[in-house]
């Protein structure tokens, strides 16, 4: 196997882990995984998505 | 670091002003409700940053809806260093309103007179520095949309913001004002802060403070026993706000000089209304407006000139080759406008994005590859894994933006919310407000932040509603799923017209979420349909920053999420669709020993009735897959096509001999699995309202569970979209298959229709048994 082909699975390798782990991260930041195209800062409920939690309660 | 907040009625401006002061790029509808939260951000011109909270639209402090109560929490609890309270100067009675609320707080306020230009424009003037005397806060005459004396505002607030202010009152010479005295000295007693508002709110039997001073309750309460309104009898709400209206119209109305003193005066909105909300032209005005917007984007042939005048194609003119292609790099481009029609806008911007910029990129590092000295495997990975399916993807941008720009364009336009107040009489009769077409409405662009827009609904079950029919409204993901298979319907079954079959697929998803709800409001989320009242914004022409702000956000996104998860997911679905149970390597040709493949063809007869199962043999669980990765994200469906699509031209050339279909882009991706499976176009349109109509992505999932707050409801919902999709799916297909069964669904649909009638009667009765 050539070092160009072993390159090109870490880099395989690392897209997947790495967006699997950005998930996670974000998730236990209490954000969620808004891949959604709409714009974290465009959308209508940008706040309620990044403290979501804390803006349900604040509701209640 | 100092913080302000905006504070304002709906639609008045707020996050138009939140934008230009804080450069970013929120999104800013001409409606009431667009923002649902506080969104936060720096104004970076004062003598030191200062943070802007940009609230909710709000017609008062009192907690009608969760947009107030988190609005009068945050001044409340926060304690902003100044309230920035935003006025529309063009409806200044109105408004005023809740600045009489908000100047009871003890908080610094700055009235922001926005739309000053509207004003000046109708020849009528406002006498600022009078209005400033009789409210006794600072009033800056600003307009957001033209950035005109935003510095001078900041700069009020800011001197503002240093100084104390105690809450005053437009109440103190009302007849009530002896029982707020005497309730703001109690409180102040009890060390409460903001004792004058609190003291005007328990009068009001505010819930929210009746909840939270009830040991003061006995002693307004005695009072209120002395205390009968003539007109208003006991009904200490409505007297306090007709007090206030009073003091409104009797000292700051006379303020604004108008130029024509008559009452009513039509404007160019209110004469465009009569036509735009006509009550029986509305809604087929409607219906031509959202069909204009697909043919512009879509339509292959504009405004039907090819057909009319019979114009010949570039091979009647003999610009083509023998091959098919064009003679030289100028027919390239002339291919891009016109082929025996002209093209659509959309397609034009699509022809040239993908034949001369991607197609031409993506080729040229496909030949660096195939060129080089890798093995066959890491070619494949890179060619027909990664570049064919982030290719796929970025290659339906064009008529993503183009479409967005049309709805942005609407929206901005104030059309939207005529929208709603037409569709409310419809969907009235099926247990939705007009309100709940706001979200479903913003589902068009993505379902998350339009089920977080269903907090605006007060009525529970109504909201659950809402939120399960959301993702019938195909989002700006789904349409490269939509326009690759219409598009594969037209260029290889010769049937219909790409911009029609993409219009008609989106009616499908409004009326199916139409018969979702009527179904759900008459029986498990039976409820009263709550009245929806809204005030219709003024047209105006679409704002150039605006639109480019939405369409900049949409493609940073669009991209950023083509090179991750997308990335992601072909790297995944190559690797599983290139390797064998026992781990062996495997060539194109031999995907059907996958391990993909494998466990595909175990769940495959499922979806038989749907046309996309086991009738399609040995390759039709390609389909399976795709639907199934569209789960993750629906653009996934059209980059899991050009992946195994690759795979498939080499098996479709060998089967059917002959065809050879670069499957680059999604159109021929299609085209690929439709000559390598035999699937027909009943099968390929249940396929899209499958996609249409299933579970959302798993950002869409997620939110929907937050939304919801209720883990059976929302397990509910789940089996909702599961079961709505297989029956939407298995219709399409056995009618479009065999005519016929259309009797069996319309007996069908009336039995469950008699059944749910049958079912309201006796749950009726018995509920008539046990009140008697």
């Amino acid at each position: 196997m050539k070092g160009f082909e072993i390159l090109l699975i870490v880099f395989c390798v690392a897209v997947v882990v790495g967006v699997i782990a950005a998930r996670i991260v974000r998730k236990k930041k209490g954000k969620p995984s808004c891949d959604c195209g709409c714009g974290c800062e465009g959308c209508a409920g940008c706040a309620a998505c990044a403290a979501c939690k804390n803006a349900k309660k604040e509701t209640k | 670091m100092k913080n302000f907040a905006l504070a304002g009625n709906p639609n008045c401006g707020k996050t138009t002003l939140f934008n230009s002061l804080t450069g970013s790029t929120a999104h800013v509808g001409n409606w009431p409700g667009v923002t649902v939260d506080k969104k936060t951000g720096t104004y970076k011109k004062c003598a030191e940053p200062i943070a802007i909270v940009d609230l909710p639209g709000i017609y008062s402090l009192s907690p009608y809806t969760p947009e107030e109560v988190i609005a009068r929490n945050y001044i409340l609890d926060e304690k902003p260093d100044c309230v920035i309270n935003i006025v529309d100067a063009t409806n200044l009675e109105r408004n005023l309103y809740l600045t009489t609320q908000l100047i009871e707080m003890d908080v610094p306020v700055v009235i922001a007179l926005n739309m000053m230009d509207e004003v000046e424009k109708a020849g009528d003037k406002i006498d600022s520095v009078e209005l400033e005397k009789r409210l006794g806060v600072p009033v800056q005459k600003i307009s957001a949309l033209k950035e005109n004396g935003l510095k001078e505002l900041m700069d009020r607030a800011y001197a503002e913001s240093k100084k104390t202010r105690v809450g005053a009152t437009v109440l103190e010479k009302s007849a009530l004002s002896h029982l707020i005295g005497d309730i703001k000295i109690a409180l102040k007693g009890q060390g409460v802060k903001d004792p004058l508002f609190h003291a005007i709110k328990l009068v009001e039997n505010d819930s929210i403070e009746t909840e939270m001073h009830k040991d003061t309750l006995q002693m307004i309460n005695e009072f209120k026993e002395t205390f009968e309104d003539e007109i208003f009898g006991d009904d200490f709400e409505a007297l306090v706000a007709d007090a206030r209206y009073k003091y409104i119209s009797e000292n700051f109305a006379p303020t604004l000089k108008k130029k024509n003193k008559e009452k009513f005066q039509a404007t160019r909105s209110d004469k465009a209304d009569k036509v735009m909300t006509h009550k029986i032209w509305g809604i087929p005005i409607f219906l031509l407006i959202l069909f204009a917007i697909f043919h512009l984007t879509f339509s292959e042939d504009f405004l039907y000139l090819g057909k009319i005048f019979s114009l010949p194609s570039l091979e009647d003119l003999g610009f083509l080759t023998a091959e098919g292609e064009p003679l030289n790099y100028g027919v390239r481009w002339l291919a891009c406008l016109y082929d025996g029609a002209v093209f659509s806008p959309g397609v034009i911007i699509n022809n040239i994005w993908n034949n001369m910029l991607v197609g031409e990129l993506f080729g040229w590092l496909g030949g660096l590859v195939e060129g080089s000295s890798m093995s066959s495997w890491a070619v494949g990975l890179i060619n027909n894994g990664i570049f064919d399916g982030i290719s796929s993807v970025l290659s339906f941008l064009p008529p993503i933006l183009v479409l967005f720009l049309f709805f942005s364009i609407l929206e901005d336009s104030g059309y939207m919310a005529r929208i709603a107040f037409i569709l409310d009489r419809m969907f009235r009769r099926f247990g939705l407000s007009g309100r709940a077409f706001m979200p479903m409405i913003m589902g068009f662009g993505c379902s998350v932040p339009a089920m977080i827009n269903t907090r605006t609904l007060a009525d529970e079950k109504e909201r659950t509603a809402t939120v399960r029919v959301i993702p019938f409204f195909s989002c700006g993901a789904k349409l490269p799923i939509l326009t690759a298979v219409a598009g594969a319907i037209v260029a290889y079954f010769g049937v219909g017209n790409a911009d029609v079959i993409t219009f008609l697929m989106y009616l499908l998803g409004i009326v199916t979420a139409i018969v979702a709800v009527l179904l759900m409001r008459s029986t498990t989320l039976k409820g009263e349909t709550p009245p929806f009242i809204m005030e219709l914004p003024a047209y105006h022409a679409p704002q150039f920053k605006n639109l480019m702000a939405h369409l900049w956000d949409k493609t940073k996104h669009f991209v950023k999420k083509a090179f991750t998860i997308i990335l992601a997911s072909t790297i995944v679905i190559w690797f599983l669709t290139h390797f064998s149970f026992a781990w062996k390597f495997l060539e194109d040709e031999e995907i059907n020993q996958s391990i993909l493949a494998g466990i595909s063809q175990l769940v495959q007869p499922l979806f038989t009735p749907l046309g996309f199962g086991s009738q399609l043999g040995e390759y039709g669980w390609v389909f399976v897959v795709a639907a199934v990765a569209g789960l993750i994200a629906k653009e996934n469906v059209i980059a899991t096509f050009a992946t195994l699509a690759a795979c498939l031209v080499a098996v479709a050339n060998l089967n059917v001999g002959g065809l050879d279909i670069a499957a680059e882009e999604g159109v021929d991706a299609v085209q690929a699995m439709v000559l390598a499976t035999g699937i027909g176009v009943p099968g390929l349109i249940a396929f899209i309202a499958f996609n249409m109509t299933t579970i959302p992505c798993f950002a869409a999932v997620g939110t929907a569970k937050a939304e919801l707050q209720n883990d059976k409801r929302f397990k509910g919902t789940l089996v909702f979209w599961i079961a709505a999709s297989y029956l939407v799916a298995a219709a399409i297909y056995t009618i479009g298959s065999w005519w016929w069964t259309a009797f069996i669904w319309a007996a069908l649909v009336g039995l469950a229709t008699w059944l749910i009638v049958w079912l309201n009667k006796r749950s009726a009765l018995k509920a008539k048994k046990a009140e008697q």
